[in-house]
């Protein structure tokens, strides 16, 4: 059955056809339109796209209250530590910055002051300051560009980074900042994985109890006697103050809403029904105020305020959650138990859940704008997975999760599907149903390997690591008191294909026209393969490993002191025990890893240097220096035999999976001589968010045939496009040649799939079958695009008719039209794999 | 290399280069200095094997996999008899 696209010119009128035909045609999100109710339409609809196209915001102003108010506070609270000064900061926030509610809205809840405005925290570093200061889309008027302008200047030398910066020496600075290796900024705590376990039974009344009686046994032993252990309480009491004074605040935040949504009830809705939805509001945030939440409303109310303070606190480009697992003791009674809600209620409101948090918005770097074009991060939540009596109770819960993903189609947040053997099958078709329907989501991850890989790298015990969540797209963390990770910062994230370029030129970049890399000997000196493996390629990866690692840990340990974490801190089970601030290590089972964006070019490199100049001597390291020099510009033939007569990733070939195996078992052993700040190791994730394209320009050319410009591939260890030639068996095969536990923290896997062979029945036991392989040979990750090359070809002549199509581009998903067109071009480059040639494995 | 558009002519590295429009195969997207037209050249024969006019796509050329019908008259178009 052929998916049919519009023809060039065609008037389509989606709304005169049928739920049949819009199916037929592969319409997924006309067919959603005509599925979701009025007010859930409107709620999709009413969301300000504010998600960078091309880098820049496409819409939106900058929040001046959230960075004013912030300011104003800390100029104010000088004289205050750190912990204390932020949380009077956030405090100043959240009784002052405008707040409103939507129309036709039931969750309410913002990151910003009116629904266009993007968040901004110039605290962060001057760098990202400058960026706003000189960014004339966000800044609506001389009057904000003012204000604007003397928070800079405030922030100049304070900010976070800036303060790191004058710690680290200047090599390294230049380095790091070059954009050529890395990706971040070191002192950013980023993203925070939460214990939900903990806060959400207990609700602002039980956490500000718990820190009443830690304040109450503080207090009495430094009252009592003399002794050493006395001194470190006397800070920790100002911090548990602080922590409670932050919860007041949020607290008195949800009760202006509740304030709000009343005032409007009672004094201007005239439509009676409106008014009844605006008092419900109102009751539940009065209740959640204080309370732990009762009900899924108020669960998801509450979990939506937390994620949005968490977001007012600081910048937190990615969202570790695990909703079904979360929201399965509310849903369980309204809708199973006690009748309270229809399925379909919930769903709306999970929806709605969806639209709120496809709402958040913060103003990023540069790097973060082009590296994930479209939208703020990479929201990945967990959906599936089990408890540590291997029991998953809450499965209905993820189908009413994947079904309104299918209903509101938002590309953030998507989904993560922990799958294990005793996953209900009705359970996998909505998974398939999801992807069939060219969400890009949810992207599939072994559960049994994963929490292997976790108990192995960071020694987290059985049953704290099966209460794993994805801290961002792809690494997995436990959300439990001493494995939770509250600092991920993007920057030991490494551009791997530099340790390519780098082996071969000697450390130099010609990017960047400079000495950026390890000085390697000359591999033309290199008179075997292993020599070349042995002196240039493994030292280039060790030394920029370290690099990148040495500059994340600082700013781990400084973050404490450089921007601290109050409200984070008062809602985690840890530092509300300990006192400290929650990115303190103390406590921690540290869960670091380096993400490793562009990382197959390297193996196929190897593999071509290896073939075709030390095996088959075919040509000489001259011979390829010259011509990677000159960018392959006027050496076509030879760039062709490097692509074509070398052999590539992803097509079971011995030859060149052995140098992949072979380069992870010693990358492996690197990332356990390299320590995070609680003692644990390193362990690589090869995976590439848009990388692949932000990177394209910054990397030079290399032995695998690719020029300067090309796209790299798109990401962890899928084979370049249209580099795997022999079928996704093969794929999956070369994939399982090396351990998904051992041999790093996780690899990502894009596949595309035909919608015309994933239709009906058969479609669903093919993929299963897929799924299977998969499975048994160990694999921890793969994700799909469900799109066909007509859709997406035709998308980019008329864009205006597919405003709505979703692909996957990495770790993440975007509207197709809201991506470059290099990125949308490499999308469709990508292989579509056949998947009825899968004989079995 | 001469540029169909607008007649410019000149050696092929003086057509800036964009992106490879195949890995394996000698097409890349290029960009004519002058008048900034698309073009597809093939750099093995060092010649423009065709425009791409804004907003048309690009011809893109699949290797792998399922190839559908309009990717293969892509191909065909670009290849000729090679394809």
């Amino acid at each position: 059955m052929a998916i049919e696209t519009a023809k060039p010119g065609e008037e389509i009128r989606p709304e005169e056809m049928s739920e049949e035909e819009l199916e037929k045609r592969g319409w997924w999100w006309w067919l959603a339109e005509r599925k979701r109710s009025k007010r859930l339409d409107y709620l999709r609809k009413a969301v300000w796209y504010k998600g960078p196209v091309g880098g820049v915001y496409p819409c939106g102003r900058i929040d001046i209250y959230r960075a004013k108010l912030f300011t104003e506070a800390y100029k104010k609270y000088e004289d205050e530590m750190p912990f204390v000064r932020k949380a009077k900061a956030m405090v100043h926030v959240l009784e002052n910055i405008p707040i409103f509610i939507t129309d036709h809205a039931m969750l309410v809840g913002y990151t910003g002051s009116d629904p266009d405005t993007i968040c901004w925290h110039p605290e962060m570093s001057s760098f990202l300051n400058e960026e706003v200061y000189n960014d004339p889309r966000v800044i609506p008027d001389e009057e904000t560009k003012k204000i604007v302008a003397e928070i800079c200047d405030y922030w100049k030398g304070r900010a976070a980074a800036d303060r790191q910066i004058k710690l680290m020496d200047p090599e390294t600075i230049v380095k790091y900042y070059s954009g050529v290796i890395g990706w971040g900024i070191a002192a950013v705590r980023s993203y925070a994985n939460k214990t939900w376990m903990f806060f959400m039974p207990r609700g602002i009344k039980g956490l500000i109890a718990e820190i009443d009686k830690r304040i109450e046994e503080a207090k009495k032993k430094i009252s009592e006697g003399t002794y050493p252990e006395q001194l470190p309480l006397y800070e920790k009491i100002k911090r548990w103050e602080a922590m409670k004074e932050v919860l007041l605040a949020f607290s008195k935040y949800i009760k202006r809403y509740a304030r709000l949504a009343r005032i409007v009830a009672e004094n201007f809705e005239k439509d009676p029904k409106r008014r009844e939805e605006l008092l419900k509001i109102a009751e539940v945030c009065e209740w959640i105020s204080w309370n732990p939440p009762r009900h899924l409303h108020e669960s998801l109310q509450f979990d939506h305020f937390i994620r949005v303070v968490c977001r007012l606190e600081t910048y937190e480009g990615a969202d570790p959650h695990w909703p079904d697992f979360v929201h399965w003791p509310y849903y369980k009674k309204d809708v199973i138990e006690e009748k309270n809600l229809t399925e379909e209620e919930a769903i709306e409101l999970i929806g709605e859940f969806m639209i709120r948090t496809w709402e958040f918005s913060m103003y990023g770097y540069r790097w973060l704008r082009e590296g994930l074009q479209g939208i703020f991060g990479t929201w990945v939540w967990t959906l599936g997975g089990q408890d540590e009596n291997g029991r998953y109770d809450w499965w209905p819960l993820t189908i009413a999760f994947l079904r309104a993903a299918r209903l509101v189609r938002v590309c953030n947040p998507t989904f993560a599907f922990r799958w294990h053997p005793k996953v209900p099958d009705i359970v996998m078709r909505e998974v398939f149903e999801c992807i069939r329907q060219g969400l890009g989501y949810p992207s599939i991850r072994n559960d049994p390997i994963l929490i292997q890989n976790g108990m192995y790298w960071h020694k987290h015990p059985y049953n704290e690591m099966v209460y794993w969540v994805h801290q961002a797209c792809m690494s997995p963390c436990p959300m439990t008191k001493a494995g939770q990770q509250p600092f991920r910062m993007a920057s030991a994230t490494l551009n791997s294909a530099k340790i390519i370029e780098y082996a071969i030129f000697q450390g130099y970049d010609n990017v960047v026209g400079m000495q950026i890399g390890l000085k390697t000997p000359d591999p033309r000196e290199c008179k075997t393969f292993e020599e070349f493996y042995e002196k240039c390629w493994l030292p280039q990866a060790r030394y920029l490993m370290s690099l990148l690692t040495r500059s994340i840990n600082l700013g781990r340990y400084k973050n404490p002191e450089f921007d601290p974490n109050p409200f984070l801190s008062a809602i985690s089970e840890r530092s509300v025990e300990q006192g400290e601030d929650i990115c303190s290590i103390e406590g921690e089972r540290g869960n670091s890893w380096i993400t490793f964006f562009t990382w197959v070019e390297n193996v196929d490199s190897l593999a071509a240097i290896k073939k075709l100049i030390y095996d088959e001597k075919k040509y000489t390291w001259d011979q390829l220096i010259e011509a990677l020099k000159n960018n392959w510009e006027g050496y076509e033939e030879m760039r062709l035999d490097f692509v074509r007569n070398a052999p590539k990733w992803g097509n079971d070939d011995d030859y060149v999976d052995s140098i992949m195996v072979k380069c992870l078992e010693d990358l492996a052993k690197i990332s356990w001589e390299l320590k995070d700040p609680t003692g644990n190791p390193w362990p690589i994730l090869p995976e590439n968010v848009s990388g692949s394209i932000h990177y394209s320009s910054l990397v030079w050319a290399l032995p695998n045939g690719r020029r300067l410009g090309d796209p790299l591939y798109d990401g962890g260890i899928s084979p370049g496009y249209g580099l795997d030639k022999k079928g996704p068996t093969a794929v999956l095969k070369s994939c399982s040649k090396f351990s998904h536990i051992k041999h790093g923290r996780a690899f990502l896997l894009n596949q595309r799939l035909s919608p015309s062979q994933m239709a009906g029945e058969k479609g669903y036991q093919l993929w299963k079958a897929y799924i299977r392989t998969w499975a048994d040979l160990g694999l921890d990750h793969v994700q799909f695009n469900c799109v066909d090359d007509k859709t997406l070809r035709a998308a980019q002549r008329e864009p205006e008719k597919y405003q709505e199509l979703i692909v996957r581009v990495a770790g993440y998903s975007a509207h197709f039209v809201q991506i470059s067109r290099k990125t949308q071009d490499s999308i469709i480059q990508r292989t579509i794999q056949d998947l009825a040639s899968m004989g079995g494995a | 290399m001469k540029c169909p558009e607008c007649g410019f002519e000149g050696p092929k590295p003086a057509f800036r280069y964009l992106y490879s429009l195949g890995l394996d195969t000698p097409f890349s997207l290029r960009q004519c200095p002058k008048c900034g037209t698309w073009l597809a050249v093939n750099d093995l024969k060092e010649e423009v094997a065709k425009t791409v006019p804004p907003k048309e796509p690009s011809p893109i050329i699949k290797t792998a996999g399922i190839i559908e019908d309009e990717m293969k008259e892509v191909a065909k178009e670009l290849m000729g008899e090679d394809a």
